[in-house]
């Protein structure tokens, strides 16, 4: 017996559709999710996910592999529908895999492999939202719920074993990892915003969140730096008080729209000794440049302008597709084993797999009797070797019965449910006596409590009564 | 038996540098982990020698010249674990120290028993040996001072010429090295000086008079006057950074010469040759 379901992918995203496409696909509609309308609408499929971010837009389907047809034809008429585009215009820019690939895929963009900015995280948290939402309108079902929580323990582990996330890739997050390879701790330091424009304020929030001690502002027009100091709780300088403001910062962050540079070497170098020497982290992301190129020259003052912090993100950039491709091999082995696990999902696969371990436990407890009793003649023993035989048939007898008999009603989940009952996806390990006793100790404990509760509370209810 | 701990002690610092470089690599906790205990492990191997060593120097009063770049070796081992015990985190030191606790280890075999110091029971006082522990002991500690001065040295090169690569991921923030390298020169200067007052003490107890003009002598007055000077600057002025770690790293040669050169080639009483 082989495969009878099709996990079919169809998508778009950021490399094969513009966002105009990408735009209208994306069913932002608050008030129905397009899984409810599908669920409604089309009947040819066995379960559904639905993922939808900025950069993609994509469509899980588990179907019968006969009804493939009659479901690809319900299902571009209902697009058709939903997007007014024609359906012709819109083929080019989707995808369509099915099985292995389609499962892959899924891995793939879960670990932000498939992302704009490679290794992201946010998409992991997407994708959870995306199965919480099938869940909500019961389209995820057994293969749905295995292969969901696979994928997010694929992710988890390619984020653990190799350096997909690592290394900043936005300026505000490399100024900052930079700021705490110079100053260590930033607990005790103190920002300085010279200029109070939108983009200091927004590189500032990242120090603030991670708990600098204080901001400073310095600007041209100081009722400005007072505003903007009012919000951090800091002080307002003007301009003019530079090299005071400068004496009290860690961290410096310039975004003026000065033509020309305002934080001069000589400025710089006058203020060493009033601090100390303790480092000084300079960021620069003005256009035209705040800051004169030769301040990192001086002694334990680090300059970074717009373009060094970008050509940080590039190398962190390379450094992450080198860790993508030892994620693909953790991918690609993932992938084989849901496959596997795919394929057993059947009778008869099932059925050896429990006579099986049946047959290694009557083996193990025959020979342990066995051992004990030495003086056995050769027809005693067979006889115990029957008994055990009888007693793994009869108990057995159950659960293969209930496969059977529910397999054409409830599909795989019987089967499921009895390969996870007998644990036949893991490996086999020996139960020991202890562990048996354990167990039926506290079922015993715990039904006398519940026998002595029941006893105890009769007279009370009586006496309330 | 001694001998034999000692040995072993050297193969399992080997081990355990492996591991660090493996941490080194990749950055996990784990590795880190069985590191250090492979590292503790050797140590116990190290303190039980030294138990051993130190009981027999006592009683045949002859020391020999290998054994006090092994002693130095020992208490490396020992201020790492110590500065892993404060809170300032400086994981990455293991990887860049255990080569220098190797090579002075290696370096112990190569010297002949032979070299021994003129130690006499005639000198017995407990001056003498307060003036060798407190002395090795400032050793040590600049000696550490000047494997996280390197660190330093590697890690800022990186970021002033915004070339980021492997230093700058692996190595600790530059704040903590300082901070490390700050403690190392406290306390290397204390024990020295303390070393130098025991040596002067002992000194007059055992030929009458304090200070004797000897190259050893000498050149510890040297060492110990670029520390007092790059202490001095630092609480005065703020040297730090750069500027401190490169100070470190002459001072370092100054020991170099005191260390290798004038115990084993200079006349004098401190002199381990003739």
């Amino acid at each position: 017996m082989g495969l009878d379901i099709t996990i079919l992918l169809i998508g778009l995203n950021h490399k094969t559709a513009p966002v105009e496409i990408r735009e209208k696909l994306a069913f932002k509609n608050p008030s129905s999710h397009p899984l409810e309308k599908i669920k409604k609408e089309i009947s040819s499929f066995k379960e559904g996910l639905f993922l939808s971010t900025c950069n993609r837009v994509e469509f899980y389907f588990i179907l019968d592999p006969d009804k493939k047809n009659q479901f690809l034809t319900e299902f571009f008429s209902f697009i058709e529908r939903e997007s007014s585009f024609k359906w012709k215009d819109l083929e080019p820019h989707l995808y369509f895999l099915e099985n292995e690939k389609a499962v892959k895929h899924l891995f793939e963009v879960a670990c932000g492999l498939d992302s704009m900015v490679i290794g992201e995280p946010q998409i992991l948290g997407q994708v959870k939202s995306a199965y919480k939402e099938a869940l909500n309108y019961r389209t995820s079902g057994l293969i749905l719920n295995k292969l969901l929580h696979k994928c997010f323990s694929v992710a988890k582990k390619v984020r653990t074993e190799t350096g997909i996330g690592g290394g900043a890739v936005s300026v505000s997050y490399a100024a900052y990892s930079l700021a705490k390879k110079i100053l260590g701790s930033l607990k005790d330091k103190t920002v300085l915003l010279v200029g109070a424009g939108e983009m200091a304020e927004l590189a500032c929030m990242h120090f603030v969140s991670e708990g600098v001690r204080k901001v400073i502002i310095a600007n041209r027009t100081l009722s400005k730096a007072i505003e903007l100091a009012e919000k951090f709780k800091g002080e307002a300088y003007s301009l003019d008080e530079l090299p005071q403001a400068l004496i009290k910062a860690d961290i410096v962050i310039s975004s003026t729209g000065a033509p020309n540079c305002i934080i001069t070497k000589t400025m710089v170098n006058s203020i060493l000794k009033p601090r100390k020497y303790r480092p000084l982290f300079i960021i620069d992301i003005a256009v035209p440049r705040d800051v004169e190129q030769e301040v990192n020259k001086l002694e334990n003052v680090f300059l970074y302008d717009i373009d060094d912090l970008k050509s940080v993100i590039e190398e962190n950039l390379k450094e992450r597709k080198k860790e993508a491709l030892r994620a693909q091999v953790i991918i690609e082995t993932e992938v084989f084993k849901f496959q596997k696990w795919l394929k057993e999902l059947d009778f008869y696969p099932t059925l050896r797999a429990l006579s099986e371990k049946a047959e290694i436990l009557r083996q193990n407890e025959l020979s342990k009797t066995l051992k004990k009793l030495k003086n056995l003649s050769e027809e005693e023993k067979k006889a115990i070797e029957i008994l055990t035989k009888s007693l793994v048939q009869k108990l057995l007898y159950y659960p293969i019965n209930f496969i059977k008999k529910s397999y054409h009603e409830e599909g795989k989940y019987a089967i499921s449910l009895v390969r996870q009952i007998f644990e036949l996806d893991e490996p086999f390990k020996e139960i020991s006596e202890t562990e048996i006793e354990d167990l039926y100790l506290k079922i015993e404990e715990k039904s006398q409590s519940q026998e002595n509760s029941s006893k105890n509370t009769d007279p009370e209810g009586i006496l309330i009564q | 038996m001694a001998d034999f701990f000692s040995f072993l002690s050297l193969f399992i610092y080997l081990i355990s540098w492996i591991g660090f470089g493996f941490y080194f690599k990749s950055l996990k906790k784990e590795a880190l982990r069985y590191a250090q205990l492979v590292l503790l492990t050797g140590f116990c191997f190290h303190t039980l020698f030294w138990v051993f060593k130190i009981y027999q120097i006592f009683t045949t009063s002859l020391l020999s010249f290998k054994f006090l770049l092994n002693f130095l070796s020992w208490e490396l081992v020992l201020i790492y674990f110590l500065f892993i015990l404060s809170p300032i985190k400086i994981y990455t030191t293991g990887f860049f120290l255990l080569p220098l606790v190797l090579i002075f280890l290696i370096l112990s075999y190569f010297f002949p028993q032979e070299i021994f110091s003129p130690f006499s029971p005639y000198f017995k006082s407990l001056w003498f040996p307060l003036h060798a522990f407190t002395g090795l002991f400032s050793h040590g500690f600049l000696l550490f001072g000047v494997i996280i001065s390197l660190m330093y040295v590697l890690q800022e090169r990186e970021i002033k010429k915004k070339h980021l690569g492997v230093f700058f991921r692996k190595l600790p923030p530059l704040e903590y090295l300082d901070r490390v390298a700050e403690k190392c020169l406290y306390l290397g200067f204390i024990f020295l000086s303390f070393a130098i007052i025991s040596g002067a003490i002992w000194s007059e107890i055992a030929f009458g008079n304090y200070w004797r003009w000897s190259p050893k002598e000498v050149i510890t007055l040297i060492l110990w006057l670029i520390y007092a000077v790059l202490i001095h600057q630092r609480v005065l002025i703020g040297w730090r950074g750069k500027k401190a770690a490169y100070m470190f790293l002459f001072g370092f040669s100054v020991w170099l010469i005191s260390f290798f050169v004038i115990n084993l080639f200079a006349k004098g009483f401190h002199t381990y040759g003739s």
